[in-house]
């Protein structure tokens, strides 16, 4: 037990342990990020590169192809949003749960859909063939990637924006109402501006996610930062250009990050105290455009990746292709997200309880920092480690421990989320009741305080289960000499046109994560 | 008192630049009750929980049955204390049966469940065992909290607002309920209200709490009828203060001259109880009714003294009041003098 002081103030026990395991939690959060400044720093390029043209082209690419990226997005979901809550649109809880699903498709995925079926060798050139047709446009480039990008994100708007319009009290339109304003003014006068602060957070996930997207963008040729900074890392003999570049991504990541937070404005926004759900609005004969814009979202965002893939998984068994090394990379896959899920648990646990039982400076500080991996891009966080492990520690450097560790560091933001809101249902009364019976710490937390813990732990261990099961950059740049798993299998197939060997796994990953979402999802809908 | 069986001395505790402790010195007898009265914020509370361990005080000593709980480089961890603590909102393990949270912190393995048994007839939760906290009424989560910390054996048990939490006729009910089984345990128990008739009725020392200081310690009826400050008398129950000048044991105000036990001389405040004054139709001094205010079990009426003051007078329910009604004034019980600051 120590007594910590904190600025002449004696605070309450902090157990030394605790404080202990979280700087440590800390430390290493911070190592990737500090390693790469100090490498950059050494070779002393950052200038030379940030300056270069080249640089500069890929980073405007970048922030057109993220800004490009959020709006499409937000316009795609704010309407969405609104059909699917306000108004008496046809099965309105299928939409909602279909419009959850993208999220389940990794953009790499959405990538191999979009080239196998545009692309060179695809499907519609291949039912073009016939006609004497053995070239389409280009696909690649800005517009592939925009559209892909955009067609796997919006839920990370349209979720929000739902939760928002759903939990909005209708006295605040009823007043607007009242005080003479039609409808569609009420709705861009009263309830739009309300949504700012939802549209604002899901908004900031579109543009992180877009900026440090390597999957489609690679795939698709676009040479936005990520897919410029692997190329020149396994191109090239001198690699601080490729870390000054990481570097780089990560300042335009934080930059997003403060630009969403000057958007909050100075409005305080809560659900009112009587929250009655707001009237819903009859379509009338405007239902059937709805619910063509709806067919044709989920047709793009769902219908054609699953069919691209059941498509070349048919033409690949029929070619009497083997799928049996799918069995190794998918035990590989879990393998590796399972130790990533329980290390990222173990180590946000000790965070969320610092933070929650011992509030004061220090475990506000060391929360915070493991937030900061939330704009740590998967690829910056792997050059870091590869440098770091090839210089420093030698014998990690190729070892799934390298992988699991970087899996840590990209995830322990959710987990700490997870762990910290379920501490907060539990009533730390019931810890000290338990004190007070004669109970030391460590029986208390085991006996009293984790048992009530674990709905909302297990939960935050399979979020990040599923997250590592997705992740591509990473995977690809840490995972030891032949260790494939199904993410890099199916960049692997893609990049190289070989799209009956990327169906199978595209179809497991994308299963694995959907399920358990649309179940969430469709109990929540039931429980309204 | 040298068999002091808690004792607090010289006790502070600052949260910031709040000062919730201003030197508490308190003393508990074994087997006693003490109430820990005072208006929220007063720091009652803090001191309770730095009694059970779960803060540290800024300095002070506390002593528990000879040994040091808390000094100057002193500090003995909670579940080390035998404090036993119950929580204003039971804090019930929600994931635990009544029978295992009861058996949480037994100390002995053997006849556990014998031991379960007796104390959920003593609380009259007799069968309940297998329930989850959720399925009891908040009267009966009291009574299980209660239960809870008597199965640790604890050597102190604290009670923080414990009937706060309770419908009116149930915390009469509990109140009664858990004087008797304290009382017949011969367990010292210190408990936190800021409800004055709570701590009158259910314990029997009071310790009156007023801005970070112990002020008043006694038995409810001595620390009722004798406050022993202006602020202690305001803050239990209703008090008039009239202007006066003391002089050879008598006490010379409106109210006529009062015999006081007081020696010295000098302006003073009187402190008159409403129920220490009576109306009657002639005799005494002449007032006037200026408002009524009806409790049901009494009814509370205002008069104004020919000086222009206002009295409260605590009537029996059976009378009418008029406004503008002209009576008689008597006092028919004790007052307490304060030196004027």
């Amino acid at each position: 037990m120590a007594i910590l002081t904190i600025g002449g103030r004696r605070t309450v026990d902090v157990p030394v342990g605790l404080l202990g395991v979280s700087m440590v939690v800390a430390g290493a959060m911070l190592l990737p990020l500090a390693y790469l400044i100090v490498r950059v720093a050494g070779a002393g390029v950052l200038w030379d590169e940030i300056s270069a043209t080249a640089t500069r082209e890929a980073l405007v690419r970048t922030v057109v192809l993220a800004a490009g990226v959020t709006c499409a997005a937000t316009a795609i979901a704010v309407p969405l949003a609104w059909l699917t809550v306000r108004t008496d649109l046809p099965v309105r809880g299928v939409w909602a749960v279909v419009f959850a699903l993208p999220l389940a498709v990794p953009s790499y995925v959405g990538a191999f859909a979009f080239v196998g079926a545009l692309g060179p060798r695809g499907m519609l050139q291949g039912a073009l063939e016939p006609l004497g047709v053995d070239r389409l446009p280009a696909i690649y480039g800005f517009w592939g990637a925009w559209a892909t990008l955009t067609l796997f994100t919006f839920p990370y708007v349209l979720l929000p924006v739902r939760a928002a319009l759903r939990n909005m009290d209708r006295s605040f339109e009823e007043a607007a109402r009242g005080l003479g304003a039609g409808g569609l003014e009420t709705f861009f006068r009263v309830t739009l501006p309300q949504l700012r602060p939802a549209v604002a957070a899901g908004a900031l996930l579109v543009a992180l996610y877009a900026l440090s997207d390597f999957g489609a963008v690679s795939i698709l040729r676009f040479d936005s930062l990520t897919r410029v900074i692997y190329v020149r890392y396994t191109s090239s003999f001198d690699r601080s250009s490729a870390a000054a570049l990481a570097l780089l991504l990560v300042a335009l990541s934080l930059v997003i990050v403060a630009i969403e937070g000057s958007t909050r404005g100075r409005g305080r926004y809560h659900a009112g105290t009587r929250h009655e759900a707001a009237r819903v609005v009859a379509l009338g004969w405007w239902r059937w455009p709805a619910l063509a814009c709806c067919a044709a979202v989920a047709a793009a965002s769902l219908v054609l990746p699953l069919s691209v893939m059941g498509y070349w998984l048919a033409r690949g068994i029929d070619a009497g292709q083997s799928m049996s090394f799918v069995r190794e990379t998918a035990f590989n896959s879990v393998y590796a997200s399972v130790l990533g899920a329980a290390l990222t648990v173990a180590a946000a646990l000790p965070v969320a309880l610092l933070a929650v039982r011992h509030p004061g400076p220090v475990s506000s500080t060391i929360e915070k920092i493991t937030y900061s991996g939330f704009a740590l891009p998967g690829i910056t966080i792997a050059l870091a480690l590869v440098f770091f492990a090839a210089r420093y520690a030698t014998p990690v450097y190729q070892t799934l421990g390298l992988l699991v560790f970087a899996y840590a560091v990209r995830f322990l933001p959710e987990a700490v989320g997870a762990c910290r809101s379920a501490l907060l249902q539990v009533n730390p009364n019931g810890e000290q009741a338990a004190r007070g019976l004669g109970r030391g710490r460590a029986y208390v937390f085991a006996r009293v305080t984790l048992p009530q813990m674990l709905p909302g732990l297990s939960g935050g261990a399979m979020l990040v289960f599923l997250t590592a099961m997705k992740e591509l950059p990473a995977t690809l740049i840490l995972s030891p000499f032949g260790f494939d798993t199904l993410a890099t299998q199916i960049w692997h197939s893609t990049t190289e046109a070989r799209f009956g060997q990327a169906a199978l796994p595209a179809l497991i990953l994308v299963a694995v994560s959907s399920v358990p979402m649309a179940l969430t999802m469709l109990r929540d809908e039931k429980a309204r | 008192m040298n068999d002091a069986f808690l004792r607090c001395t010289g006790v502070t505790k600052r949260f910031g630049d709040v000062q919730a402790l201003r030197g508490v010195d308190l003393d508990v007898e074994r087997g006693h009750t003490m109430a820990l009265l005072g208006p929220s914020g007063c720091g009652k509370t803090t001191l309770l929980r730095l009694i059970a361990g779960f803060e540290l005080p800024g300095g002070g000593a506390i002593m528990l049955g000879g040994r040091t709980l808390n000094a100057p480089g002193v500090f003995v961890a909670p579940e080390k204390r035998r404090v036993g603590m119950v929580f204003q909102d039971f804090a019930l393990f929600p994931h635990l049966s009544v029978a295992s949270n009861i058996a949480f912190g037994m100390k002995r393995r053997s006849g556990r469940r014998g031991r379960i048994e007796e104390l959920l007839e003593m609380v009259g939760l007799a069968g309940l065992g297998d329930r989850m906290p959720h399925e009891l009424s908040g009267g009966q989560q009291q009574r299980v909290a209660l239960a809870r910390s008597l199965a640790a054996e604890p050597d102190l048990i604290l009670l923080d607002e414990p009937f706060s939490n309770l419908d009116p006729g149930m915390r009469q009910r509990l109140r009664a309920e858990v004087r008797q089984l304290l009382e017949s345990l011969g367990m010292t128990a210190m408990f936190v209200t800021h409800d004055q008739e709570e701590a009158l009725s259910v314990a029997e020392r009071v310790a009156v709490m007023l801005d970070g200081r112990v002020l008043q310690v006694g038995r409810p009826a001595e620390v009722y009828s004798a406050p022993a400050n202006r602020d202690v008398a305001e803050f239990l129950g209703d008090a008039n203060f009239i202007a006066g000048e003391l002089q050879d044991g008598r006490v010379a105000c409106e109210l006529g001259s009062i015999d006081v036990p007081q020696a010295g001389s000098g302006a003073v405040e009187v402190m008159v109880r409403p129920e220490s004054l009576l109306l009657s139709g002639e005799g005494g001094r002449p007032v006037e009714v200026v408002a009524q205010e009806y409790f049901g079990h009494d009814q509370m009426v205002t008069v104004r003294l020919p000086g222009g003051g206002l009295l409260k007078v605590r009537e029996m329910p059976g009378r009418d009041f008029a406004r503008g009604q002209r009576l008689g004034l008597q006092l028919r019980g004790d007052v307490t003098v304060y030196p004027v600051v």
